[in-house]
């Protein structure tokens, strides 16, 4: 009987694991999906540059899909985990989802996937996080110039 | 000889007063121009307080009414915390952004920016406060005509003051009335530094409207797009636990029958079978409901309460919570406009209870309605509460999931014209009972509100 519990315990706990990240494990570049599930407002572009140690990447995802955070770890876009957990949103009646991610310096590659029902749509972006000691360094060289006149 | 003197002295002077008296009634005069039935000419004397209320006078409730913010909102790095009114939190953040605003010392001229320099004025180590309605800046800030030089007359919504050390600070704002916006050079000696710690230290994430790209149209899906500074908070939000006790008919009530000049004792009275006690003078009735709700109707200017020709909302303001002040001293609450809509003959305001830290809505009907007509309250309806904070926490849902209840509503593709001016965690009281929940104001002045 206490065998029978216990696995009975582990395949809840198996499906329950699953249950919480069911998308594919990594997703190779050049991968799209269907269009229409997903619209990313921001970062409103695929390639931009921040200062800022993390981003809210956000847009308008299929009523009840899910939404999915991806990096790009040279070879394919793998889940990006913070706090231990890999990233991802349930969307709502709206739409409307909004996800902080956290940044390393240099490039950031991100992908975002949005599953509804079986069918899915991934898009693509970069976000340059710039180092704060070059914005101090261009601020400095402001002032030197703005001194000048 | 000396008694007959004295009584033809003292029957002239009664036969005197009879006429007198009876040519008031018959002109509808008052009968004593100096007592309690003359309303119009000593509403600040009638309506005196005999205990402590919880704002000191009725200058600063009226500036609460005025100034006081939806919310305070600090960016520090990549972090951005926004402190609603109903929030824990509030009054000390709001305490901190009035030292920072009233510290202020002018480094340079007002000039005039463009929309992307104002908008990333948020974007940047800064201290913002964003009003329920247009205010006038310079009665909010309190500094003299040369403080603004060419803005003297602006009104704003919102403002925004740098806060960062390693560079100068602006205090940025848009006039409303122009559409203009500008900035200033100023200099604060608040130390900020426990509100950065604050900052550094909260789980919050939240971003405005405009930041995540909510404020414009991405797609051809129907949405209701979010005005530019309206925050998108992410997770739940704490609320200060507020208790709503209703005021029954008691000797309290006096006030009542003073300000609306009934004489309990001589008015024609009856109670109904709802058990409603109508007391009714010759041209107006006052109602006293058994749930302790109360309505007053004049029949004619003269008998309606006159607000002698000042600004007719503050008039009203002040008069519904000197009144409201009379009835519940010990209430942390006051009345201000929720809504000011024109009806046939003149205007209907109606209200809601505002307290330091936070708004009560009443969902099913406003907690108090007054009629103005020509200059005179000809109608006034009031469910009266006493407000306290029970010193506890309650929870709701952020922004995202208030925002899909929307979509679910019947109302929604109305709805989808408009923009979405504020969305504010509040308390909403519905079939009598006390409720979180989000009121979201649209960008034709209509209110929704919705517990999620």
């Amino acid at each position: 009987m206490k065998w029978k519990i216990l696995c009975l315990v582990s395949v809840l706990i198996c499906m329950f694991t699953v249950g919480s990240f069911a998308a594919p494990a990594s997703v190779t570049s050049g991968d799209y999906g269907s269009v229409g599930y997903i619209t990313v407002t921001n970062p409103d572009k695929n390639y931009s540059t921040t200062y800022s140690k993390s981003v809210t990447v956000s847009g308008y995802a299929a009523s009840g899909a899910t939404v999915y955070v991806y990096v790009f770890d040279g070879e394919s876009y793998k889940p990006y985990y913070q706090d231990g957990n890999p990233l991802s949103v349930s969307v709502g009646a709206s739409g409307m989802f909004a996800i902080p991610v956290n940044l390393s310096s240099g490039k950031n590659l991100f992908l975002l996937r949005a599953e509804s029902g079986g069918a899915y749509q991934n898009t693509t972006f970069e976000v340059n996080l710039l180092s704060s000691s070059m914005f101090s360094l261009i601020d400095r060289l402001k002032s030197l110039t703005f001194g000048w006149k | 000889m000396k008694k007959e003197f004295f009584k033809t002295v003292v029957l002239t002077f009664l036969v005197i007063s009879s006429l007198v008296l009876s040519a008031n009634i018959w002109y509808e005069k008052e009968l004593w121009s100096m007592d309690y039935s003359s309303f119009v000419y000593s509403l600040k004397n009638i309506l005196r307080r005999d205990s402590v209320s919880n704002f000191s006078d009725i200058d600063e409730l009226m500036r609460l009414c005025k100034f006081s913010p939806e919310f305070v909102s600090f960016t520090y790095g990549s972090k951005k915390m926004v402190l609603y009114d109903a929030s824990p939190g509030f009054s000390e953040a709001y305490q901190t952004a009035s030292e920072i605003l009233a510290s202020l010392e002018k480094e340079g001229g007002m000039v005039s920016i463009t929309d992307e320099e104002y908008l990333n004025a948020y974007k940047t180590n800064s201290m913002m406060l964003k009003f329920p309605s247009d205010i006038s800046l310079q009665e909010l800030m309190n500094r003299d005509d040369a403080f603004f030089d060419l803005t003297k007359e602006a009104k704003v919504s919102a403002l925004v003051v740098g806060i960062d050390d390693s560079q100068t600070n602006y205090l940025s704002f848009r006039d409303t009335a122009t559409g203009h916006a500008y900035r200033m050079p100023v200099k604060s000696s608040v130390n900020i530094e426990g509100i950065r710690q604050k900052i550094e230290a909260s789980n919050q994430n939240a971003s405005f409207a405009f930041e995540l790209n909510f404020d414009r149209k991405q797609d051809d899906a129907e949405r209701i797009l979010f005005q530019r500074l309206v925050p998108i908070t992410l997770g739940d939000h704490s609320l200060r636990d507020i208790e709503l006790k209703p005021i029954t008919y008691s000797s309290q009530y006096d006030s009542i029958f003073k300000t609306f000049r009934i004489v309990k004792n001589s008015a024609r009275t009856y109670r109904d079978k709802e058990n409603t006690i109508h007391f009714i003078e010759n041209r107006s009735t006052l109602k006293i409901f058994e749930s302790g709700a109360f309505s007053f109707e004049a029949d004619e200017k003269e008998s309606g309460i006159q607000l002698n020709g000042r600004a007719e909302e503050d008039a009203v303001v002040e008069f519904v919570n000197l009144l409201y002040q009379n009835l519940a001293p010990e209430s942390e609450a006051f009345l201000a406009v929720s809504s000011k809509q024109a009806t046939g003959a003149g205007t209907c305001y109606e209200f809601e209870y505002r307290t330091k830290n936070g708004v009560i809505h009443g969902k099913d009907q406003p907690f108090l309605s007054v009629t103005v007509e020509d200059g005179a309250i000809m109608k006034f309806a009031q469910q009266l509460y006493s407000v306290a904070f029970t010193g506890g926490t309650e929870t709701i849902t952020g922004v995202i999931e208030a925002y899909d209840f929307l979509y679910n509503q019947p109302d929604f593709p109305e709805k989808s014209k408009l923009s979405i001016q504020s969305m504010q965690p509040c308390h909403i009281l519905t079939e009598g009972v006390l409720k979180c929940g989000w009121a979201c104001k649209f960008s034709d002045g209509s209110l929704s509100y919705f517990i999620p």
